[in-house]
């Protein structure tokens, strides 16, 4: 036997190391192409459509066997070939006669047998291929809506981010009782200030001090046994009056109307509050305090007059938490319009002596005219107005 | 012919086999043995559980078999069989086993339920039938260690023959040269994943590809039960781009000599073969044959072809292309097959006297 790795032979005179080198030399040719080892075929059986409709209507062609087929005849003796074989027939008929015809009526059971199956493989063919077609759109619409979703999604946080660019476009962060310490005044000058407006309190026994601050109006109102709360948003304010003894709610003046009855209070006082606020939360906050104050009761904002110029360059610029100054005239319309009734102004702190001018001056004509200038540079620097329901 | 009698009784044969059909390695054995019984005027019977129609006058069923004092049972062993194992049993007389082997289950598991069953099947009842015959013979060496290793001892071999052999064989300069006109590589065998056509398209597609586009693969043999396999096969020859593969399935006698006479190359890759008739058959026709060294196909080739120890099949093509050009290779091949025919297969190496000389 000469044998060698890959071929071998029984016979002795075949050279096989000869056809081996052969073999070598020819394999070169196929290197690299593995296409007959490949084994990745996805094999099933299959129901090709066309095969089995083609395949039925062959069925329905040929399964009706002609029983009595024409006898066929030619050549010699064409009559008696043809006698003898109507003869067999008739001889055999009783015998395979009804055979036949059972074969026959089970051939047409299978035909039409398989006939309804070809149609019930069509028919859920047709199933198969509506309910992949569904299948595809859900797919797409759930696509889309993951998409809106997505889109909705960066809308929203878009508009978070900008609404709270809006809201705290306005907002400036620091310590704003120690700005008051030191700029609004001493608190024994505000008490004063504030005194002239108890007489409209007199009698009030549900007054509530929105925007209390360091609770000087409290103070007052204590004092005059006037039963009064305080709110304030600012926590260190709302310590240093609860320190004092009032009560005074941490909120925004806002919030806190809304939460309140109607008709609860018969006096609230804003000192120093609606020139923070813009025009949309005025609005708001005087028909929320109409709605609150009882009938009779009396309402007094303080805020800076913006009659007189210098207010501008100090009280307005220096808290940068101001919006917009009120004129008391357009206050006094607003108020009016929304059915306040008795409404009076008040005007206060007026310019320190030492700026006044016009008595320096010995013509009586140019010392009136400078009383006319100083009432526009320097007049009074707060006014307040008094309201009632 | 007291030769052939036990004693002074004379004897009956009978043989037993689960199915015999037209084409069938083992049916054609049992209808050889029958002839030739015949023809040395032996009473004898084929007994079968399944009997293709065209063989009603060959055999008989079980039923028909009427029992009668001496007779002497050959029992064909392939694949399981119940009615016709049962009928061995009560059998009282001399009892032989002709091996013809079992194909490994394993072979099955994937396409066929009712075959992966049934080789199962016959592998507990051939382990079961050891002790129940007085003789036993197999076709092939590779047969022989197969029931040494069910436990069986003193196995005869001997070797088949097809009945093809017996026909003449023309093999003339002019057949020689319209067996290269062809082109031609053949197969025959069942389609069965045993008989691994798979590797011939494989083989196939390199031999097309790189050397003779117009060259074409036949495979012959049947494919009942083996239905979804062809159509894989067909899958995996569509996907190999091949071209002129056609799978005949089983045809008539004449058709097989022609094939035989009109190839250009016996191309086996069976991976287990209990003996390989169709290899003879090749052989007989002066067929160059190349074959996987699998299974009893050596022994059964012996010098008439080339083996192929690796399943290399670029290398495969490229040596189908030598033994196509090499017209000296491929005289000396059929120079050996001639001899092997002559020698090995020789009616009296394989005749059924040899069987009878066992009985006797």
């Amino acid at each position: 036997m000469k044998e060698n790795e890959f071929v071998q032979t029984n016979a002795l005179n075949i050279d096989i190391r000869d056809i081996m080198k052969q073999i070598e030399a020819l394999a070169i040719s196929m290197e690299g192409d593995e296409k007959g080892y490949t084994n990745n075929i996805n094999w099933s059986v299959e129901i090709d459509n066309d095969t089995l409709v083609r395949n039925t209507q062959i069925l329905h062609r040929i399964w009706d066997i002609p029983f009595n087929r024409p006898i066929l005849h030619q050549g010699k003796f064409t009559i008696i070939k043809y006698f003898i074989k109507r003869v067999i027939r008739k001889m055999v008929f009783w015998y395979v006669g009804p055979s036949f015809v059972q074969q026959r009526e089970f051939n047409a059971h299978i035909v039409r047998t398989i006939e309804s199956m070809v149609q019930t493989l069509e028919h859920q063919g047709d199933l198969l291929r509506n309910t992949e077609l569904m299948f595809e759109n859900v797919n797409k619409l759930i696509s889309q809506n993951q998409l809106v979703n997505e889109s909705l999604k960066k809308l929203n946080s878009d508009l978070e981010t900008r609404v709270f660019n809006l809201e705290s476009a306005n907002n400036i962060n620091f310590d704003y009782l120690g700005f008051e310490e030191r700029y609004r005044g001493a608190q024994e000058h505000i008490t004063q200030k504030q005194r002239q407006y108890i007489q409209y309190f007199d009698g009030k026994t549900n007054v509530v001090d929105l925007g209390c601050g360091r609770g000087e109006m409290l103070d007052l109102f204590r004092e005059y046994a006037i039963a009064a709360i305080g709110v304030d948003s600012n926590k260190t304010m709302v310590d240093t009056c609860r320190k004092k003894g009032h009560r005074v709610y941490e909120t925004d003046i806002l919030n806190f109307l809304e939460n309140s009855q109607d008709e609860h209070f018969d006096g609230i006082y804003l000192g120093q509050v609606i020139e923070h606020l813009t025009n949309n939360q005025l609005e708001y906050l005087l028909r929320l305090i109409f709605k609150k104050l009882k009938l009779q009761g009396v309402m007094i904002m303080e805020t800076p007059n913006p009659q007189t110029l210098s207010v501008f360059s100090q009280a307005y610029l220096l808290d940068p938490t101001h919006v917009v100054l009120r004129h008391p005239l357009t206050m006094e319309y607003i108020l009016e319009d929304y059915g306040f009734k008795d409404i009076k102004i008040i005007y206060s702190s007026p310019m320190p002596a030492e700026y006044k001018v016009s008595h320096l001056f010995a013509d009586p004509q140019i010392s009136e005219r400078m009383n006319k200038w100083e009432a526009i540079l320097f007049g009074n620097q707060d006014y307040a107005i008094v309201a009632t329901k | 012919m007291a030769y052939y009698l036990r004693g002074e009784t004379a004897v009956r044969l009978i043989q037993l086999l689960p199915t015999i059909s037209k084409n069938d390695a083992v049916s054609n054995h049992a209808l050889m043995i029958k002839n030739e019984l015949d023809d040395l005027a032996i009473e004898n019977e084929i007994i079968a559980e399944n009997i293709d129609p065209a063989l009603y006058r060959e055999a008989k069923e079980i039923k028909e078999y009427k029992k009668k004092q001496g007779d002497i049972c050959i029992y064909h062993f392939s694949i399981v069989s119940h009615h016709v194992f049962e009928l061995l049993q009560q059998f009282d007389g001399v009892k032989m086993m002709i091996y013809h082997n079992i194909t490994p289950p394993e072979y099955f598991k994937k396409w066929s339920g009712t075959l992966y069953q049934a080789t199962s099947q016959a592998l507990k009842q051939i382990r079961s039938a050891k002790g129940l015959f007085d003789l036993v013979v197999a076709d092939s060496n590779f047969n022989r260690d197969d029931l040494l290793s069910y436990g069986f001892d003193n196995v005869h071999v001997i070797p088949l023959r097809s009945p093809l052999l017996n026909l003449q064989n023309r093999n003339s300069d002019h057949l020689e040269k319209n067996r290269k006109k062809n082109n031609t590589i053949l197969f025959v065998g069942r389609i069965a994943p045993n008989k691994n056509p798979e590797s011939l398209l494989r083989v196939f597609y390199y031999y097309q590809k790189y050397f003779f586009p117009d060259s074409s693969l036949e495979l012959i043999g049947s494919y009942h039960g083996m239905e979804d396999y062809l159509e894989y096969l067909k899958l995996l020859s569509r996907h190999l781009g091949l071209e002129n593969v056609a799978f005949r399935g089983m045809i008539n006698t004449n058709d097989l000599i022609k094939a035989y006479q009109s190839a250009t190359i016996f191309l086996s890759m069976s991976e287990h073969e209990g003996f390989g008739v169709p290899i003879q058959e090749a052989m007989h026709f002066r067929l160059p044959i190349l074959a996987l060294n699998a299974g009893a196909i050596s022994e059964t080739l012996h010098t008439g072809g080339l083996l192929i120890n690796e399943k290399n099949y670029k290398y495969i093509a490229a040596l189908a292309n030598i033994l196509y050009k090499n017209d000296e290779l491929r005289k000396v091949i059929q120079e050996q097959q001639k001899l092997v025919i002559h020698d090995k297969y020789s009616i009296e190496n394989t005749s059924v006297k040899r069987i009878l000389e066992l009985l006797s």
